[in-house]
């Protein structure tokens, strides 16, 4: 036999653990998809948050009209100076929020695409998006007309890139650039100039149209949904929004602090939904690797016998099993990984044509999923050593014989 | 031929059993032996008379329900498992009927599996393991993986495994059971060989293989008895 025979092998999983890495890779797989579904329906929920906690946002005392997150009526412009001048206040924005498809405006949809129109002139006091993201093309300027900016799904999921067209309304816009992918509300968004969208307002509402061509009663500059209002740094933004409320008359105030509160009442079925997926993940995954691992060590009952018999003390044989254990359960867990990671990609290849993404691979559920793997295949694997010691090595090679 | 001091001594050994149907089945009631360096001493038995299990008891790889086992002065009845545990990997070699190698490794891993337990140095145990496999004949399959060997050359991988560390005590189950007459005779010179400094206790139900032996017991009705002296 030459002596390159009889060199050592090195293999980078235990022999015959095939089946077991088979086995803890499907229920990683498992684990780590349904962790992934979880932590986008989080990352969707947060993000909404950080888009209302990044501002106030206001609208006009009533019954609105509007699709915005402000309950109220219009929102006229001394009422927006007004709110300007209280102190506190850095930049109030005024903006008009409709449904891009009014015909799913009553229809409360997480996924709901809107029409934003913003006073360019001014700022975006949004303390989270100080400006606009833009993955492609560029952003809009003042001085832009029937021009858009698109949300990332509201893109992708109709296709559009700069310089294609949007029909709202009755009209066609040119889309002159589109948002990154936030995981937030303006991933629907369809940004414009306020006065394209007070154009659009007018030719959807019947009775403001009336209203408006009454003559005298509104200017185009009282025609705001709402506004969003920035603080100046240090300024408590619920005890801002309550000053408002206090020394502004006509206003439906909606504090970002009030606003996270609703945002959590409203998506708590969301929120446990994520826990029920979490933790049917967690189960699934759990159990099936420390089956697999417990199983895989118990098989080797004779095994355990036999090396008692050569000399093998109760440690060395638990720091064996705790080593196969590892290698099985992080061979397991990234063999699982990358199959979700593949599941994942392919699902959300297809549901990206409707402008969806299912699944979110963070670093910190792949490092939770292998550290579990590894964790919990561990103790699986101590657990059953500490049964196979309790049994004689006379009686645990006969048993496994 | 003995030549000294006696190695292993086992006194008053018992061992029971309880059946499925809940009987108490008294499988060695008393049993005395004394191992010295030197001596291949065999037991013959009929099939299910206790050899296996006074094998077992002798090698601490189950607990006796009575009596007394020692190694040299040491007493290994109610030792801890590290001290079992140490006896078995630097003074015992255990040669069992089926051979019992980890199918996951291959022949020259089962043998060095051994030095493994023992701490021994690694260079030294593969040089070890080298010259008892080419000893053995079954260098050239020292790659191979147990499924891959016949049955001759599976109880040979094992021999060499059993005595990779020299060991004092060499126990044999029915080591050639499984074995055709020629395997068997290059077991059973080897074990002559190593009972020239290890005291070697073989249990088998074959008298031709016992005749070989310096000394035969028998065991009956779950006690030892002397059968003859060459």
């Amino acid at each position: 036999m030459s002596g390159r025979g009889v060199a050592r092998r090195r293999r980078l999983l235990p022999r015959g653990y095939g089946f077991a890495v088979a086995g803890i890779a499907v229920g990683m797989a498992g684990l780590v998809a349904l962790g992934a579904l979880a932590d986008r329906i989080s990352r969707f929920i947060d993000g909404g948050h950080r888009f209302v906690l990044g501002q106030i946002s206001v609208a006009g005392a009533g019954i609105g009209t509007g699709a915005g997150f402000t309950a109220g009526g219009l929102l006229r412009r001394q009422t927006v100076e007004a709110i300007r001048r209280v102190p506190g206040v850095a930049a109030i924005q005024a903006q008009v929020m409709l449904p891009l498809n009014p015909g799913t405006s009553e229809l409360f949809s997480v996924n709901q695409e809107l029409v934003l129109g913003v006073d360019l002139g001014v700022p975006s006091p949004n303390r989270n998006y100080p400006t606009s993201p833009i993955a492609e093309g560029r952003a809009l300027v003042s001085a832009d007309r029937g021009r858009v900016m698109l949300g990332a799904e509201l893109a992708a999921g109709r296709a559009l890139r700069p310089g294609s067209r949007l029909r709202i309304g009755e009209r066609d816009f040119e889309v002159v650039g589109v948002l990154e992918r936030l995981l937030t509300a303006p991933d629907r968004f369809a940004v414009l100039p306020i006065e394209d969208a007070r154009d659009l307002w007018l030719a959807l509402d019947p009775t403001l149209r009336a209203l408006f061509g009454a003559g005298g009663v509104l200017a185009r500059e009282d025609l705001n949904t709402g506004a969003a209002v920035g603080w100046v740094d240090g300024v408590d933004p619920d005890a801002l929004a309550a000053r408002i409320r206090r020394e502004v008359a006509g206003v439906n105030v909606a504090a970002p602090g009030e606003v996270a509160r609703q945002l959590a009442a409203s998506t708590a079925f969301f929120s446990w939904l994520m826990a029920g997926i979490a933790g049917i993940g967690l189960l699934i995954g759990g159990l099936s690797l420390s089956n697999t691992v417990a199983a895989s060590t118990f098989e080797r009952i004779r095994d355990f016998g036999i090396k008692q018999a050569l000399g093998a003390t109760d440690l060395q044989l638990l720091g064996e099993v705790l080593r196969e254990s590892l290698a099985v359960s992080l061979g397991g867990g990234l063999l699982g990984t990358a199959l979700a990671v593949l599941l994942g990609i392919a699902v959300d290849a297809r549901a990206a044509r409707a402008g969806q993404e299912l699944f979110l691979f963070s670093g910190r559920l792949i490092a939770f999923a292998l550290g579990f793997a590894v964790v919990l295949g561990a103790v699986a694997g101590a657990y059953a050593t500490v049964r196979i010691l309790r049994v004689p090595p006379a009686e645990a090679i006969r048993r496994g014989a | 031929m003995n030549t000294g001091a006696v190695l292993l001594r086992a006194s008053g050994l018992a061992k029971r059993f309880r059946t499925p149907d809940g009987r108490v089945l008294e499988v060695l009631r008393g049993v005395d032996l004394a191992l010295a360096p030197g001596e291949l001493v065999a037991v013959i038995g009929r099939s299910g008379s206790g050899k296996s299990t006074l094998l077992n008891l002798l090698g601490c790889l189950d607990r006796s329900d009575g009596g007394e086992l020692w190694f040299r002065d040491q007493c290994l009845t109610g030792a801890s498992r590290r001290a079992m545990a140490g006896f078995r990997g630097r003074h015992l070699g255990f040669v069992f009927q089926t051979y019992n190698l980890i199918p996951e490794l291959t022949a020259r891993e089962n043998v060095l599996l051994a030095a493994r337990y023992v701490g021994r140095a690694r260079a030294e145990a593969e040089t070890a393991a080298r010259d008892l496999l080419e000893r053995l004949g079954v260098w050239e399959r020292a790659e191979q993986y147990p499924p891959a060997l016949s049955g001759g050359e599976q109880q040979r991988v094992a021999f060499c495994r059993a005595v990779l560390n020299d060991p004092v005590v060499i126990l044999a189950d029915e080591p050639t059971g499984n074995l055709d007459a020629e395997n068997a005779g290059v077991l059973l010179r080897e074990l002559r060989a190593r009972s020239g400094r290890a005291a070697v206790l073989l249990v088998t139900h074959s008298a031709e293989l016992a005749r070989t032996a310096d000394r035969t017991l028998s065991l009956i009705d779950g006690q030892l008895g002397e059968e003859g002296r060459t």
